[in-house]
């Protein structure tokens, strides 16, 4: 029996045992069992703020049950730890080892969760490629997913939100709404557009958005060009386009909205309503729809117009972003459009400088509140078996706002004081939500909470990339392209390894990579003393190592063939650390240690074991689950059988 | 007309305003067929459908020569526009009762009234902008939200409004006949603007307020939300449901009253 085998097995015998000896009475069949899931739920900060009575709800809900440290995932990103979760095996067998990975043909690096295939037949008209076969969504992650067992046994299961599920499976009887990984109508994982007048906010970087300017022909009025997605069935797949007419009157601070028929008006610091937007791919036959909020951040002296990411409509989805497809709809219809893309938190618009702090908050808050939304409308619709319901927002805001409870943030200093409590908020926010699903216990009815990871300061970046060249690992040719993404300073012939991703680390193997220098058999001794020279780099600011583990990934599997796109090494960094943005995207800046200025400040792409999630339920668990074991806990406590 | 209709409405006028709908979509449906039966010359068409009919079985005996095939068809497609050319007068006689009746629709199930979330925005052209600092506004049952936006260009000033209650609705309406309560999707007339008309106008959009000459306002817009229909697990607009269901009517009536379509 391996680690794995035996671990799942002493979680199923040990959480049993549990229920067996539960504070009410002996164990039954739970029919009903309700997963709530806050993504990055830190289990230190769970306990600080329980003890300062601002989860009064989860203390309760601790007291009844228990509180556990939950391991996480190695690497402890969110795709592979929640593909752990829904398949209860590592990325050996679901295939997830990074948000990114890299196509070994070309390095070319990839989403790592789904990818959409063109039609393999098309009917060609003139410019229209009209598909016939083949093509669609596929996703990426492998393995089978726990709820399949449950619904093959007649329980009913609905997932909302529920991470690295796009798109929607379409099992019978089970109801799914895709979260984490879902795209915008663009493709891309959320892509913001920001309107202005002031050329100073111009800029090249295409990250996370565009930056539009726009001008008044004295008028009063900014025609804004909203690009849609590439239209598939014309060649080229050309982007297509509406315009909104932006008509400013700076006396009374505001803006009218004119836009496909419709019209809003919205105030400085102001959202829009979800505002609908229709793009004909072929007249009459094919429309896509999406929907799109505007935040008039200023309009004097300068216009600063920021537009969402255009969602994917949920009353009208362009691709499967639930199952049954109606599902989506059905709960727009009860709570009204939502935002559909994995990560709704407009992160990238901070660390543009798009949003300052109070925009990104208000962002923030509204997402949050949609979601309450959404779980209410869930909890009050669900009658049997399994609901697990997703928060995000507990993730991407202490990303954001770490730094306001880390005084050895760099940014920490500068951060308003009146963000100081906005952590202790955000978690008794979601102590509110807990509250609201603990009004539905009752003897047929348990409640787990539970997180993916916890989270850690990120001060310092750690360039891995950096840090190879500068011990001799790859050779750069082109110090003048040091900065710019996927390689473009690196001598390929003289490089024996290079990072890509936020943990992963790559042999340049002979026979795998398109320029591989280094022979199969002399892998592993490069592999080790890679492993060795990482976990002796020391930090000269503060003495402080950096990585404190360094993974080779073929012993972390013994025996497995892995999959060519798995990375060598997954770098654990020490807490405080992370890899360096540039280090994702595979630049080589001069430094290899610097500050981390990004509001971006918090962060768990450290060593596991110093990021385990939350694990919070009515029924007392026993220490050493796993995010991966709850899968297998979830179908024992749904189906008695198991 | 909107008597006619107000009177075809007046039973449904306290169930839901699918009922309505779906009666005057039936009842069409029946005109439509009746409509075909007396203005296309049933005889021919009778005749055209067996020799149609003839022709597809010629093709299927013939299929072993291409030659016939071709002919055959090339025969069919001729009996196409024959077919087309018989049907063309009665479509000629129901486009106008269908254009009437669809402005009817529209205006009576087309637009929700003014809810209370989200707010509904208002836009007035003027024939003369009045001073920011003297405009006073107003409207019974509705919240009126600042700011209010002077678009100078366009002579316009645009606002938003809101039924004063959480979870009511305020419809601006005739009061001559609501076809059911003042709910989303009730049915009930709502007013999406005014302007000065003239007769085309006032049958293509009934319920369309009408501005008097002497008057500073030119034209009233109000940006209502669409309403839908819940049916057989869909939300439908109006039109989808009128198409649906009147299409079923003539088809039924075409076998109750022996129509040759």
């Amino acid at each position: 029996m391996n680690r794995r085998e035996f671990l799942k097995t002493a979680a199923a015998g040990s959480a049993l045992l549990a229920l067996q000896t539960g504070c009410r009475g002996g164990f039954s069949p739970k029919r009903k069992l309700l997963v709530v899931a806050f993504d990055g739920l830190d289990p230190v900060l769970v306990r600080r703020f329980a003890a300062r009575g601002l989860m009064p709800n989860t203390k309760k809900l601790m007291e009844m049950g228990s509180l556990r440290n939950l391991a996480t995932s190695n690497p402890p990103q969110s795709p592979v730890a929640w593909s752990g979760f829904i398949t209860g095996e590592g990325p050996d067998v679901h295939g997830i080892f990074d948000f990114v990975h890299r196509n070994p043909d070309n390095l070319q690096p990839y989403l790592s969760t789904s990818r959409v295939n063109p039609p393999e037949k098309t009917l060609d008209l003139g410019n229209l490629r009209l598909p016939l076969a083949g093509g669609g969504v596929e996703l990426l992650r492998k393995g089978e997913p726990f709820w399949r067992n449950l619904l093959q046994k007649g329980i009913p299961v609905t997932m909302v939100k529920l991470p690295v599920d796009f798109p929607a499976p379409q099992d019978r009887n089970g109801r799914f709404l895709s979260g984490m990984g879902t795209p915008d109508i663009r493709g891309s994982q959320g892509s913001f557009t920001f309107y202005t007048d002031d050329p100073r906010s111009l800029s090249d970087d295409t990250s996370g958005g565009v930056v539009i300017p726009v001008r008044d022909n004295g008028d009063s009025c900014y025609r804004c060009r909203i690009a849609g997605p590439g239209n598939s069935l014309v060649e080229g797949e050309p982007v297509m386009e509406t315009t909104a007419e932006v008509w400013a009157d700076r006396l009374a601070g505001a803006v009218r909205i004119d836009v496909q028929g419709n019209s809003f008006i919205i105030g400085e610091k102001q959202w829009s309503p979800w505002v609908r937007f229709s793009f004909p791919a072929l007249a009459g036959i094919s429309t896509v729809h999406a929907i799109g909020r505007f935040y008039l951040k200023e309009l004097s002296p300068r216009l600063r117009l920021y537009l969402s990411p255009l969602n994917i409509d949920p009353e009208n989805p362009a691709l499967p972003i639930s199952g049954p497809s109606w599902y989506a709809r059905s709960i727009a219809e009860a709570v009204g459009p939502y935002y559909t893309q994995g990560f709704p938190e407009d992160t990238k618009a901070l660390s543009r400088g798009v949003f300052n702090d109070d925009d990104f908050h208000s962002q923030a808050r509204m997402v949050f509140d949609e979601r309450l939304r959404m779980f209410t409308h869930a909890l009050n619709q669900w009658k049997d078996g399994l609901l697990f319901f997703y928060f995000s927002s507990t993730d991407l805001n202490q990303h954001m706002f770490y730094r306001t409870i880390d005084p050895e943030s760099p940014l920490h200093s500068s951060t308003p004081p009146r963000f100081r409590t906005i952590m202790a908020e955000l978690y008794n926010k979601a102590d509110r939500a807990v509250g609201q699903a603990m009004e539905l216990l009752d003897r047929n009815t348990e409640l787990i909470v539970l997180s993916d990871h916890g989270f850690a300061p990120f001060n310092r970046g750690f360039g891995l990339n950096s840090w190879l060249a500068a011990e001799g690992y790859s050779h750069i040719s082109n110090p003048e392209h040091r900065n710019r993404d996927m390689f473009a300073c690196l001598d390929w012939s003289r490089t024996s390894a290079y990072g890509l991703g936020l943990n992963s680390l790559y042999v340049n193997q002979a026979g795998r990579e398109p320029n591989g220098t280094v022979a199969p058999d002399d892998r592993e001794a490069l592999l080790q003393r890679l492993a060795e020279d990482l976990e002796r780099v020391i930090d000269p600011f503060n003495g402080r190592r950096p990585i404190e583990r360094a993974y080779i990934v073929s012993r972390m599997f013994p025996g497995r063939e892995l999959p060519p796109w798995a990375p060598d090494i997954i770098v654990g960094y020490s807490r405080g650390y992370r890899c360096s943005w540039e280090t994702a995207l595979g630049a080589f800046p001069e430094e290899v240690i610097t500050d981390n200025t990004d509001p971006w400040s918090g962060d768990h792409c450290v060593a596991p074991i110093l990021c385990p999630g939350s694990l919070i339920s009515s029924v007392p668990m026993p220490e050493g689950l796993a995010l991966q074991d709850m899968g297998q806990v979830i179908t024992n406590m749904l189906d008695g059988e198991s | 007309m909107t008597g006619v209709f107000d009177v075809v409405l007046l039973p449904f006028r306290g169930f839901a305003p699918i009922t309505g709908l779906l009666a005057v979509s039936l009842i069409f449906g029946v005109f439509m067929i009746l409509v075909f039966k007396y203005t296309s010359n049933q005889g021919a068409i009778g005749r055209l459908r067996t020799r149609m009919g003839s022709r597809a079985l010629g093709m299927l005996l013939h299929l072993h020569s291409p030659a016939a095939v071709l002919k055959t068809a090339a025969a069919l497609m001729g009996d196409n526009f024959v077919y087309l050319w018989m049907i063309l007068r009665p479509m000629l006689v129901i486009t106008l009762p269908f254009i009437i009746t669809a402005a009817q629709l529209d205006a009576r199930y087309g637009r929700m009234p003014i809810p209370h979330h989200p707010s509904t925005t208002i836009t007035v052209t003027w024939n003369e902008l009045p001073d920011r600092e003297t405009l006073e506004l107003s409207a019974g049952g509705l919240v009126i939200l600042e700011p209010v936006v002077f678009v100078d260009t366009l002579m316009q000033t645009s606002f938003r409004v809101r039924s004063g209650t959480p979870g009511g609705f305020v419809a601006i309406n005739t009061d001559t006949f609501p076809a059911g309560a003042s709910t989303p999707g009730s049915g009930s007339v709502v007013y999406r603007g005014a302007s000065r008309r003239n007769l085309p106008q006032n049958l293509l959009s009934p319920f369309h307020g009408t501005i008097g000459g002497g008057s500073s306002v030119a034209e009233l817009e109000i940006h209502l939300p669409e309403t839908r229909f819940a049916v057989l697990g869909g939300r439908w607009s109006w039109l989808a449901v009128f198409l649906a269901a009147s299409s079923l009517s003539a088809i039924a009536g075409a076998a109750a009253f022996r129509v040759k379509l």
